[in-house]
């Protein structure tokens, strides 16, 4: 998986996200949560796309490899009734684990 | 062509690396073109564009390509706010004031920002940049073949069509999304 995969990848999971925060009210708890980790994940992408480094080193394919496996699950999780939860859930580890990845190939983006 | 390549050498950011080493790669090609088109040495000018031009052109569309790329994808991402916060107008009117005039005003908002979405989703610049490079080698091809039959002619013709109506659907789009952020039809 390429840099611009990563960058698309993270940009339809934020379209997904979108649908979600507009299904629910504004001062709906989840909402809140969902707004988040939104801005979050915007700012990550916006990060991702003006840095300039190498996506074929061990450290950036390991990363957008595991950022692949926990979207799977986040796209799975949609199919489910009642799991806004663990959606929301998984959401945050695929922020957290987009934070490890910029970290790692690009420390001072 | 001098004064073009100083003004790409010139330009500043992070990211334009890829693209100037593109540029640098066809800059010198193109001039050596020019002067052989300018001394009169037409079919000489062709045979070395088909001898240097086809991988710097093609690695010059894949660094537009990757830069128009992430663009469209940081527009996009801001396009999808959009359609939020116009949802978002509509749902606080409707659990306070509910004044019809206003519920209407923030649903043709949301109408506005759906069409505008759906627009948007067919501008993506991808499938030009591709169908270019795909036309790029096909001329390459067709220019390489010494005495082209009807069947090079129609596989040329064929990538050239390809590209031309992708072109066309994609300048469709882009205009139609331009008139509806301008308020248009």
């Amino acid at each position: 998986m390429s840099r611009l995969d990563t960058i698309q990848m993270i940009g339809d999971l934020i379209t997904k996200i979108d649908v979600m925060r507009g299904s629910l009210l504004p001062d709906d708890p989840h909402r809140h949560d969902l707004d988040d980790q939104r801005i979050l994940l915007d700012d990550k992408q916006k990060r991702l796309s003006r840095v300039v480094f190498d996506d074929t080193t061990p450290a950036f394919t390991d990363g957008a490899a595991k950022l692949a496996v926990i979207n799977g699950q986040i796209q799975d999780s949609f199919d489910e009734l009642d799991s806004l939860l663990n959606t929301l859930q998984l959401i945050e580890s695929f922020t957290n684990s987009v934070t490890t990845l910029l970290s790692a190939v690009a420390p001072f983006a | 062509m001098t004064g073009l390549e100083t003004q790409i050498n010139g330009l500043t950011g992070g990211d334009d690396s890829r693209f100037k080493s593109a540029a640098a790669g066809a800059f010198p090609i193109l001039g050596e073109i020019l002067s052989q088109i300018a001394q009169h040495k037409l079919e000489a000018a062709l045979k070395d564009a088909i001898a240097k031009g086809a991988e710097p052109v093609n690695t010059l569309i894949s660094a537009i390509e990757s830069d128009a790329t992430i663009a469209y994808e940081r527009k996009r991402t801001a396009e999808s706010a959009a359609r939020v916060i116009a949802i978002d107008q509509y749902n606080r009117e409707f659990a306070g004031g509910r004044n019809p005039d206003k519920l209407k005003a923030y649903g043709d908002a949301i109408s506005a920002e759906e069409d505008r979405w759906e627009a948007f989703g067919t501008a993506q610049p991808t499938a030009g940049l591709e169908s270019m490079k795909a036309a790029n080698t096909a001329l390459v091809v067709f220019a390489r073949t010494p005495r082209p039959n009807i069947h090079d002619i129609g596989s040329l013709a064929d990538a050239m069509s390809s590209f031309a109506s992708t072109a066309l659907r994609l300048s469709t789009s882009v205009q139609a999304l331009l008139n509806k952020n301008q308020g248009g039809k």
